[in-house]
């Protein structure tokens, strides 16, 4: 009998084995993306989400922001100066109705200040911006007029483009946009607040995911679980928050 | 269609492979491997491989503070370091300086006196990977952002390096609560160490 059921074990042993086998062989496809297998419908959303994510994972971000909201356009923020300023501009939510390629960057040896504007498709640029069109469902702050607008989103050498436009068409997004003429050659092009990362998605609930935060969270923010608390007081101006400066750092104090 | 038991299996083990093979975020803050590279993208370093690493022409208090985290918090693990004069084929850690501008599209930090008060004061990315290497990294790069180390604390400082030497370890982002750590964001940092967690995950790839 005890031999009769390790037989059987190792019968069922086998079928693992060999799917492991062929599962390895298949995410050389699709993991893969020096291969140019363009991934879609679910594989293509996580492929963006964490195109999102990785872009944040090994960036060390110093803020004077400590909540979700720091970001929205009615949050202002009062410096050395005296001048009294949000860290965004504008709020907006919409779907994604296109994903076309923007401008390359360039850097000549191994490091710069900035890159050097080139063709989308120059193989040798380091990192590329993909444009979305995005048609506005609501907004605040500087946007808030607008029907239709174009945000920048910085993806590196290596992403593949195809995938990471399936990953994004015809979703529900809601960002924090910190302002426009970041990216070369583009002056109505906005970027999304804290470098692109700041960028989430909605679901038909209103839920918001963003992705940035991992599977943990990294910040340690209170955050807004749907699109309908962030925009319920993000035309409403809130009290400015002071900064003063700490061991030659911005420090928000009130 | 009928399903048999062994076809089911087979299906398993194929679908567990096949999703582990798209990038994953770590629930343990180890950064695993994203199989991409530049741009502040990580994957875990090289596995059974100290690190070697290269200055590139830094600003004496980014140089002191990178040395100062490989000898107090790096190399008491089972990870070692050391530093060669050449960037070669062979340079696991390349570090660099710069008042950076807008580099990978970031918005990098540009001092007490920046216009939006915050930005990126420092990146770790995976520059190459290892061929074939189920996403671990070859050479990771480590950037200071001069605008930061200029106007901050050396305690400061090393909070940086010890937060990018981190990341060039496998190590990712932890929650403020992290109070024995340098991982956290956020400055000044709980602490410019590695905590036991961050050392269980470098000695995991040493």
């Amino acid at each position: 009998m005890t031999s009769n059921i390790k037989f059987k074990n190792v019968l069922m042993v086998i079928p693992v084995a060999v799917g492991l086998v062929v599962g390895a062989a298949l995410s050389s496809f699709t993991g893969d993306t020096d291969h140019h297998v363009t991934l879609r419908g679910h594989q293509a959303q996580s492929y963006a989400e964490d195109v999102i994510s990785g872009r944040v994972g090994g960036l060390e971000i110093y803020e004077v922001a400590s909540s979700y909201e720091d970001y929205l356009p009615n949050q202002e923020f009062r410096f050395g100066d005296g001048t009294a300023r949000p860290l965004s501009q504008a709020f907006v939510t919409g779907e994604v109705t296109a994903v076309r390629p923007g401008v390359g960057y360039l850097v000549e040896g191994k490091d710069a200040a900035s890159g050097t504007p080139t063709s989308f498709g120059n193989p040798d640029a380091r990192w590329r911006v993909a444009v979305l069109e995005v048609t506005v469902a609501e907004a605040a702050g500087a946007a808030s007029e607008a029907e239709n607008l174009r945000i920048g989103m910085t993806i590196n050498s290596g992403t593949d483009f195809e995938s990471f436009r399936n990953g994004l068409l015809g979703r529900n997004i809601a960002a924090p946009l910190s302002g426009q003429g970041f990216y070369d050659g583009a002056s109505d092009l906005w970027n999304v607040s804290r470098s692109d990362t700041l960028l989430s998605f909605v679901a038909d609930d209103g839920t918001l995911a963003l992705p940035f935060l991992g599977p943990e969270g990294e910040t340690g923010w209170d955050l807004p679980e749907t699109v309908g608390e962030v925009l319920a007081n993000a035309n409403d101006l809130s009290p400015v928050i002071d900064v003063e400066t700490r061991s030659g750092l911005p420090v928000a104090v009130s | 269609m009928r399903t048999t038991p062994k076809a089911t299996l087979l299906l398993a083990g194929a679908v567990l492979l096949g999703l582990g093979s798209l990038p994953t975020a770590s629930a343990d803050h180890y950064s695993g491997g994203t199989g991409q590279e530049g741009c502040g993208v990580l994957n875990a370093p090289q596995a059974n491989q100290d690190q070697n690493y290269y200055y590139d022409d830094l600003q004496a208090e980014s140089s002191a503070a990178v040395t100062w985290n490989r000898v107090n918090n790096i190399n008491p693990t089972q990870m070692n370091t050391a530093l060669s004069s050449t960037y070669t084929s062979a340079t696991d850690v390349w570090v660099g300086d710069r008042y950076y501008d807008d580099y990978c599209g970031v918005d990098w930090y540009r001092g007490p006196s920046d216009p939006d008060g915050n930005g990126a004061v420092g990146m770790g990315n995976c520059f190459r990977e290892v061929a074939g290497s189920g996403k671990r990294c070859d050479q990771h790069d480590l950037r200071l952002n001069n605008w930061f180390t200029d106007n901050t604390t050396t305690s400061n400082i090393r909070g940086l390096a010890c937060h990018e030497g981190g990341h060039t370890l496998g190590l990712g982002h932890r929650p403020a609560t992290a109070n024995g750590s340098c991982m956290p964001q956020g400055y000044p940092k709980p602490a410019n160490a590695y905590d036991p967690h961050d050392r269980n995950g470098i000695n995991q790839n040493s």
